[in-house]
């Protein structure tokens, strides 16, 4: 009985277990299914594909032997993930690529290391949605719930180690999510050449249509050659070496094939580039104007009815700038616009996605000018980034730091800052300090594939003219949202600059631009890549920010001579300055009225009661003629004159509002000067200097300490000669080269420059003093002496390196208000 | 120093193996194959004869040997296929 009694308690203690704890596992597996199946539920006719594959992790070698004198080996990987982290993300969230990395070692007989690589992937996760909007995969397993992402195929070559016997792989990922990998190993069949002729006829039709399977034609189709092509390349599955479960797991790998729903979240999105209301596009323009055309379309199904298309346009110089409204009235009708050479910024007031055409006239080939939005890629400083330093015969190197910070909705306002460090060759610390980043988003540059509206700041950029003592530059910071890119350059660089400034635009957005900065490399790179430490931005030409100083007239004006006598030349060139500054009016010139009375505002520079202006007559023929000018209708001046041209100056005349009335027996040009009212066209005199391939131009300018300036160069060339000339700028100081100093500057002076101007071909320009020259209206161009620059003198030597002989003027325009000294003579009674 | 420099990309790494080149006499040019996008330097003897191309974006760091025998179109199309860093001619 008491024997009974133990085994009746044993099956009560049984039954209780299975009463209690079955339902609790059953829910258990119950749960974990529906889960499983509500991932991974397709069942709709697909046709489904089965693969062994076996895991890899990162802390075990999983090892195939592989077959004599094989010359390929084809890995095909998965990453898996946890089926939770699915439920859990964002829509934003799924659409990254997942990163990871196969360790393997090839290896000989003797187990030495033949070859030892990582070879580095990119992954994401396919998904379809059916009728239902139900989520579901290509690639599932069928003993856990594991999500695999996509394959991701690698082709290792083995020709170059020929001893090679075994492989060894491990997983390498930083992804949190990342579970473990699969892997599955192919080598190539080795099939005979004379079992070749009979090996198809010996297969049946299910081994020929997986066979024929990449083919265009089905297996019935194909031609001998190519029966022979693919059974010349067939490929077979590895396995590991060792005991299941043991020295490696398997699983079955199960991808459905022909799926036919829609893929989510890689919609078929019209191509173009998005631009809104805060986020524009930039335009360049090139060649002599295009009538463009703005092909519109909305992003998302969500944008009805019209919407206000903002246009600004910036050519070269101050008075060639617009700006206007446009309405878009829904695709299909795009906007058409007539736009000159520059830039035009495009503001939508909602979301769209803009392509842009030039066409020449209705009906002409439309071509395809929507820009290329140019990536560059920066750090996340707080990685901890250090960096190499090179120098050439021990000169110091120039390093460009850019800093910039992603700035989302919910950041503190704190300042975000990066900590730097110049090392020696111990990696002892010579020196060190803080760099910040700018706090506001860029209105140009995107993050590129941007999660959750993460916008990025303008760089903030510093400049290193590191001394030959430092080897390494420590990059850190404490926050998170900061980064850096880094670039030097090689030491004498020549900067190239294409004039007018859209062509450097446009070239740099071709890519045809010769770089002045070059990127810079972090050590470990690599792992910085892998780790996802690295950030792409796009990046967008910056239309010209306009000087409230310029634009109102409001600048001191310094011209410079030559260091020795030059020929030199006055040249009328047109003038579109809104601003009368009477410090000008001596040197601008009026298109007069012939044969009728106009009234003219006379006006001397300074306290001058009294003037002498010039009277300058422009005619095609040599021949003499008869003119006279007369004030408040008595006769002021009148003569014969001859020639082209000639000035006349004209007798003392009081200032103030005069009648003036110009009579001339001919048809022809007349300018007058020191008139402050003028109606007609205007002319500016100024003085230019030759500049031919045998002689330089040297000008000697002062920089003042801290301070940003620019010198404004401007080239006149004859018209309807060669269209271009390359002009070589140097900057030498005068008292010698300043040693390095261990600072970080905030601008950078380019001391070697090379203009490649492209001349206007219009006659605009009058040369004064000369048989009617032809001369166009000339071509600015600056050279900036910035704050990096110690203050002191500097020579200017500007050389014709090839191309059209010019003449040069070199000034430079300071803009704001300036205080002056004025003269005032009085005589004393 | 070339592997250094297609390691890192450092301009300056470019610039120091430039003026080894040139202090013996020698010379660089850089050369775009138009068909496979690839960039080349070419290293010239004091005779201007090309006596390395280097591939400036390799897939190996091996060198590929000038066969004296071989067809010499065929093999410069190998060695741009193959994306070697080197290719010399095989010493004699």
């Amino acid at each position: 009985m008491r024997r009974y009694y133990r085994v009746l308690l044993v099956w009560l203690l049984l039954i209780a277990s299975v009463t209690w704890g079955f339902p609790l596992a059953w829910q258990q597996v119950l749960s974990e299914f529906q889960q499983y199946k509500k991932l991974t539920e397709y069942g709709r006719g697909e046709s489904v594909k089965n693969s062994l594959v076996y895991q890899v992790r990162a802390d075990k070698w999983v090892v195939f032997s592989i077959p004599a004198n094989t010359e390929q080996l084809r890995i095909i990987s998965n990453l898996n993930i946890k089926p939770s982290i699915i439920q859990q993300a964002t829509q934003q969230e799924l659409e990254p690529r997942w990163q990871y990395a196969l360790h393997y070692q090839v290896l000989d007989r003797q187990n030495h290391v033949l070859s030892e690589q990582t070879y580095y992937h990119g992954t994401r996760l396919t998904r379809y949605q059916d009728e239902q909007g139900q989520q579901f995969y290509t690639n599932y397993y069928d003993n856990n719930n594991l999500i695999p992402l996509d394959g991701r195929l690698a082709i290792l070559s083995l020709k170059s180690l020929p001893t090679a016997e075994k492989i060894q792989l491990k997983l390498e990922t930083f992804e949190s999510q990342a579970v473990d990998a699969v892997i599955r190993l192919y080598v190539p069949i080795k099939v005979a050449e004379h079992r070749i002729g009979t090996s198809w006829l010996r297969m049946n039709d299910k081994q020929k249509q997986a066979l024929a399977k990449g083919s265009v034609y089905p297996a019935a189709l194909l031609n001998e050659n190519e029966k022979l092509n693919l059974l010349r390349h067939q490929w077979s599955p590895l396995g590991p070496q060792g005991v299941v479960d043991r020295d490696y797991q398997a699983r079955t790998l199960y991808a459905l094939n022909d799926v036919d729903y829609k893929e989510v979240g890689r919609q078929a999105l019209s191509t173009g580039l998005v631009v809104d209301a805060q986020q524009p596009i930039v335009i360049p323009v090139v060649g002599s104007g295009s009538r463009l055309l703005l092909d519109l379309k909305p992003v998302d199904q969500t944008t009805h009815g019209d919407v206000v298309i903002t246009l600004h346009w910036f050519g070269t110089g101050l008075k060639a700038r617009w700006q206007k409204q446009m309405l878009w009235h829904g695709a299909g009708t795009p906007l058409e616009l007539t736009v000159q050479p520059g830039l035009l910024e495009v503001h939508s007031a909602k979301p769209l996605l803009l392509k842009v055409f030039s066409q020449e006239h209705l009906g002409a080939e439309k071509i395809d000018i929507t820009p290329q939005l140019v990536n560059t890629y920066a750090y996340y400083a707080d990685s901890g980034l250090d960096y190499k330093i090179r120098h050439i015969n021990h000169q110091p190197a120039m390093v460009r730091i850019d800093v910039r910070r992603l700035i989302s909705s919910t950041d503190a306002n704190l300042p975000a800052t990066v900590h730097y460090q110049w090392l020696d060759a111990q990696h002892q610390i010579l020196q060190q300090g803080e760099l910040i980043a700018l706090e506001t988003p860029s209105v140009y540059d995107r993050v590129k594939n941007a999660v959750d509206n993460v916008q990025i700041s303008d760089p903030k950029r510093y400049y290193f003219k590191l001394p030959n003592a430092v080897k390494y530059l420590r990059i850190s910071a404490l926050q998170h949202d900061v980064l850096v890119s880094l670039y030097n350059q090689p030491i004498g660089l020549v900067k190239h600059i294409a004039i007018p400034k859209w062509m450097s635009m446009a070239n740099k957005m071709q890519g045809s631009d010769l770089p002045s900065w070059f990127v810079m490399k972090p050590e470990h790179s690599q792992s910085l890549v892998l780790n996802k430490l690295l950030k792409a931005i796009s990046i967008q030409p910056r239309p010209p920010i306009d000087d409230p100083y310029l634009a109102e007239g409001l600048y001191l004006w310094e011209d410079y001579l030559p260091e020795r006598r030059v020929e030199a030349r006055y040249i009328l060139v047109p003038y579109e300055g809104q601003a009368r500054r009477k410090e000008i009016l001596s040197n601008l010139y009026c298109v007069l009225p012939v044969n009728q009375s106009f009234k003219a505002r006379l006006q001397a520079y300074g306290s001058l009661r009294t003037l002498n202006p010039e009277l300058i007559f422009i005619r095609p023929n040599n021949q003499a003629f008869d003119f006279s000018i007369s004030q408040n209708q008595r006769v002021w001046a009148q003569a014969t004159a001859k020639g082209k041209q000639g000035v006349y100056y004209l007798p003392d005349i009081k200032t103030g509002v005069h009648t003036l009335k110009l009579q001339s027996s001919e048809p022809i040009t007349w300018l007058i000067n020191t008139m402050n009212n003028c109606q007609g066209a205007q002319y500016l005199k100024r003085r230019a200097f030759k500049l031919n391939s045998r002689h330089k131009l040297v000008f000697n300018v002062q920089h003042q300490d801290g301070v940003n300036e620019t010198l404004s160069a401007k080239i006149f060339a004859s018209a309807g000669g060669t269209q271009h000339s390359k002009i070589k700028v140097s900057i030498m100081p005068l008292k010698g080269n300043a040693p390095a100093s261990y600072k970080a500057y905030s601008d950078w002076t380019f001391t070697q420059r090379v203009y490649d101007i492209s001349h206007q071909q219009e006659a605009n320009s009058w040369v004064l003093f000369t048989n009617a020259q032809d001369i166009n209206a000339g071509e600015s161009f600056f050279i900036p002496l910035n704050s990096d620059l110690p203050a002191g003198p500097y020579r200017i030597e500007m050389s014709l390196q090839e191309g059209e002989v010019g003449f040069v003027s070199l000034s430079k325009l300071t803009p704001g208000i300036h205080a002056q000294r004025h003269f005032y003579s009085k005589t004393i009674n | 120093m070339v592997t250094e420099y297609l390691n890192d990309f450092d301009v300056l790494g470019l610039q120091q193996i430039k003026h080894l080149v040139e202090n013996e006499g020698q010379f660089l040019t850089r050369l775009i194959d138009v068909n496979s996008k690839q960039a080349f330097l070419l290293l010239h003897n004091n005779r201007s004869e090309v006596v390395a191309v280097i591939n400036l974006n390799p897939r190996k760091l091996e060198t590929f040997y000038i066969q004296k025998n071989s067809s010499l179109q065929v093999q410069l199309e190998r060695f741009i296929a193959l994306r070697f860093t080197w290719l010399l001619t095989e010493a004699e």
